[in-house]
């Protein structure tokens, strides 16, 4: 579904690059988690699909097809984009946020407060209470849904979700993210989630990969971080909170 | 109320050509520019500094540096009041597009909105709030410096305030003030209520009040735009605007009593000698701007002092030695070869520059003439107009060929001058020759006794091109000369500034007593 060939982005005045060679690929339905800390490249790397920005080197592919052959803003519109600050229209109403992406590809009115209403029920806010209010009226949990309820309105098939959760308190974060999962049991999409949260990596991707410092260092399963790290960094990082891990993992089940 | 008619007209023009028109014309300018510049951190402050440097440009100085270019009239001041309307309107502008956090960016970025899509629905539209209340600060500012755009005859309210102060008339001052006050409250108002409805989120208590509030004072503006008023006659005319019409000669005015019985004999004049029709222009804001509106051909005859012409329009040095038919003789040359205007025959009076004090201090001293100030200097407070502390002719040149110093010196308005050495606010003031208040309040002028201030013939000054378009003015206002002496001036002056009479009918019962005259 997503495709990366040694993918190369630097920013103006920064030695080493952001991305630094970077290749790996995306499974239709499938959820991949990059994790790694703040400034690895991880977030550079999620821009690069929709075209926030652009690399400098390597290709990706989008359903097949180099991101840059179709046009720019059909493809954003075909990919779900959610943030961490939400980013809601702070002057619309949660209605009118969540129908934005309609709105922008000339939904008629009547279908957009259909459908974007749908969403809010999916999210599990209830439209009779919500539909009517203004941002800086919910809390940062509740903004949130909207940001997903916003990303999924236009049905597409690719979600990416930038450090969606970072922003929210320990509990909201968790039913947040159980809801995802649930979400995408539900709907079946392609999802790129970046994090710097190990738990969320571990609770939410089917696969993980981990970067620092620009390069991807490994891809693959939890067993395959766990047992099998292909770097140092990875040993590191998967393996001193290897007991906290099982701990947390029975906790779950 | 006589009023009515004419407060009319000048109210619509305040508020429809003085502020609606350069308000929506720096919107559309301002608008653009804020959004063009606002992602440009380097232009984006240049935008701000020149638009701040021209907002501090004082509005007097802005029309005068208009006026070599586009004369006098509505469009300069609906160019000057656009310039000051742009600042407040391009900052908010920018403010508001810049309190949009730039996560709401990107998202809308990611989602695919394009560029004209995110500037409307999203960056415009979050920002309308604060870029009305811009507009409503440059609503407030432009009905207030609009006031002043009389000095260079675009009419409004201020042409009320002009001959207000001019003619020393406190109840046309306050029609003036009043209105242009209220209109300000309203617009504020409106404006207001358009920035509280047009902001997100809950409505704000008492906004349907505001409408209904907003919905009467507009309908009164156009009730009052539109009920028939029936015209009396009798008002005095303010500078009229427009292009001439053939056979209209515009004839200017400054801005204080005796040029306005000036211009009004002018304009009578020619009325009745020739069947050229007169256009007033009167009251324009002072010397320069006259002499500008002249050589522009923004107007095409007023009278100026030829002591006037000579220093500060000429910039010339006054020969000691030199007769009052030398300097004027002086002039009409230079006028000829510089502005290719012609100086017509001098009326028949001087108003010069009177160093005057009340007439029992001149009693009790025994003073007479200027040099007998000069020893007792230090006790003397002065009180002098603004134009005559800065002239060469005025206080500096007085200064130094008498060795006057005065013990106290301060700026005075003409029209309070009179009044405050009258009471003893202070002991010497610079009167002009012929104003009647010299003797309404009792004041002695002392004698330049050593020929200090040159003579201030006072003589029409037209545009060759007219004179030449029309061959019939230039013998009628020939016949001008000689007409007034300083006690037929002084009595006229006094008539209007005294006596509260309307210019208009002093000058026609002077004409038909002169016509009487003659016919007898």
């Amino acid at each position: 579904m997503i495709e990366f060939t040694n993918v190369t982005k630097s920013f103006p005045g920064i030695d080493r690059p952001a991305v630094d060679d970077v290749s790996f690929f995306i499974e239709a339905g499938e959820t991949v988690v990059l994790l790694g800390s703040s400034g690895c490249g991880k977030s550079t790397t999620l821009r690069l699909i929709n075209r926030i920005l652009d690399p400098d080197a390597g290709e990706i592919l989008v359903r097949g097809k180099p991101n840059t052959e179709r046009p720019l803003l059909q493809l954003r519109r075909s990919i779900g984009y959610v943030i961490q600050n939400v980013g809601l229209f702070p002057h619309w109403t949660i209605e009118e946020n969540v129908a934005a992406p309609l709105r922008i590809s000339g939904v008629s009115p009547a279908e957009r407060r259909t459908r974007s209403r749908r969403l809010l029920e999916l999210v599990e806010l209830d439209p009779e209470e919500f539909a009517g209010r203004y941002p800086d009226e919910l809390s940062g949990g509740q903004q949130q849904r909207v940001g997903v309820a916003r990303a999924l309105v236009g049905d597409p098939d690719i979600l990416l979700m930038d450090e969606p959760f970072g922003a929210l308190d320990g509990v909201t974060r968790e039913s947040l993210q159980q809801e995802t999962r649930r979400l995408n049991e539900e709907l079946g999409k392609t999802i790129l989630l970046v994090t710097h949260d190990l738990f969320e990596a571990l609770a939410l991707g089917d696969r993980i990969g981990v970067m620092h410092e620009g390069r991807l260092e490994q891809v693959g399963t939890k067993s395959d971080l766990l047992n099998h790290p292909a770097t140092p960094f990875v040993r590191e990082l998967f393996g001193k909170p290897a007991r906290q891990l099982e701990l947390y993992r029975e906790s779950r089940s | 109320m006589a009023r009515l008619p004419e407060l009319r007209t000048t109210l619509l023009e305040h508020l429809f050509v003085l502020t609606l028109l350069p308000v929506g014309v720096a919107v559309l300018i301002a608008i653009p520019l804020a959004v063009s510049v606002r992602n440009i951190p380097v232009l984006r402050s240049a935008a701000i500094a020149i638009t701040g440097i021209v907002q501090t440009i004082p509005s007097l100085a802005m029309l005068a540096f208009l006026l070599p270019l586009f004369g006098i009239g509505k469009v300069p001041a609906v160019i000057a009041l656009t310039l000051y309307a742009i600042l407040p309107i391009l900052q908010n502008t920018l403010a508001g597009l810049r309190d949009l956090p730039p996560d709401v960016l990107e998202a809308a970025d990611g989602m695919g909105f394009s560029k004209w899509q995110r500037l409307f629905l999203v960056e415009l539209s979050f920002a309308l709030p604060i870029i009305v209340s811009g507009i409503r600060t440059a609503t407030v500012i432009c009905v207030g410096v609009a006031t002043l755009s009389t000095f260079i005859g675009a009419g409004g309210l201020g042409d009320f305030i002009n001959r207000g102060l001019s003619l020393n008339r406190m109840s046309l001052l306050l029609i003036g003030a009043g209105a242009a006050a209220a209109l300000a409250l309203m617009l504020d108002f409106i404006l207001d209520t358009a920035g509280l409805a047009l902001r997100a989120g809950r409505r704000p208590r008492g906004l349907f009040g505001r409408f209904a509030i907003c919905g009467l004072l507009l309908a009164s503006v156009v009730a009052f735009a539109f009920v028939p008023i029936e015209r009396k006659g009798g008002a005095i005319p303010g500078p009229g605007t427009g292009g001439p019409a053939p056979g209209t000669v515009r004839i200017g005015s400054k801005n204080f009593t005796e040029q306005i019985v000036l211009g009004e004999l002018l304009a009578q004049w020619i009325e009745a000698k020739t069947d050229l029709r007169t256009e007033r222009r009167f009251n324009l804001g002072g010397t320069m701007i006259c002499h500008e509106a002249l050589t522009a051909g923004a107007i095409d005859l007023y009278v100026e002092y030829s002591g006037t012409a000579l220093l500060t329009l000429l910039g010339r040095e006054l020969d000691p030695g030199a007769s009052p038919e030398d300097v004027l003789e002086e002039i009409r040359a230079a006028y000829r070869q510089r502005f290719d205007l012609e100086v017509l025959p001098p009326l028949g009076f001087e108003n010069t520059y009177a160093v005057t004090i009340r007439s029992d201090m001149a009693k009790e001293r025994g003073w007479t003439k200027i040099s007998d100030l000069v020893d007792h200097a230090s006790e003397l407070r002065a009180g002098f107009t603004a134009e005559f502390m800065e002239r060469e002719d005025g206080l500096r040149g007085l200064v130094r060929v008498y060795g006057l110093d005065f013990g106290s010196l301060g700026d005075l308005a003409p029209e309070l001058m009179y009044p405050a050495v009258a009471q003893g606010s202070v002991d010497v003031i610079g009167a002009f020759s012929t104003d009647g208040r010299i003797l309404e309040f009792d004041l002695v002028t002392l004698e330049d006794d050593r020929k200090f201030f040159p003579p201030y013939e006072a003589a029409p000054v037209a545009r060759r091109e007219l004179l030449d378009r029309h061959p019939e003015l230039e013998p009628a206002l020939r016949e001008l000369g000689g007409l007034l002496d300083g006690d037929a001036m002084r009595g006229l002056n006094h008539a209007v500034d005294v006596d509260k009479r309307n210019p208009r009918q002093v000058v026609r019962d002077f004409l038909e007593s002169r016509l009487d005259k003659e016919l007898l």
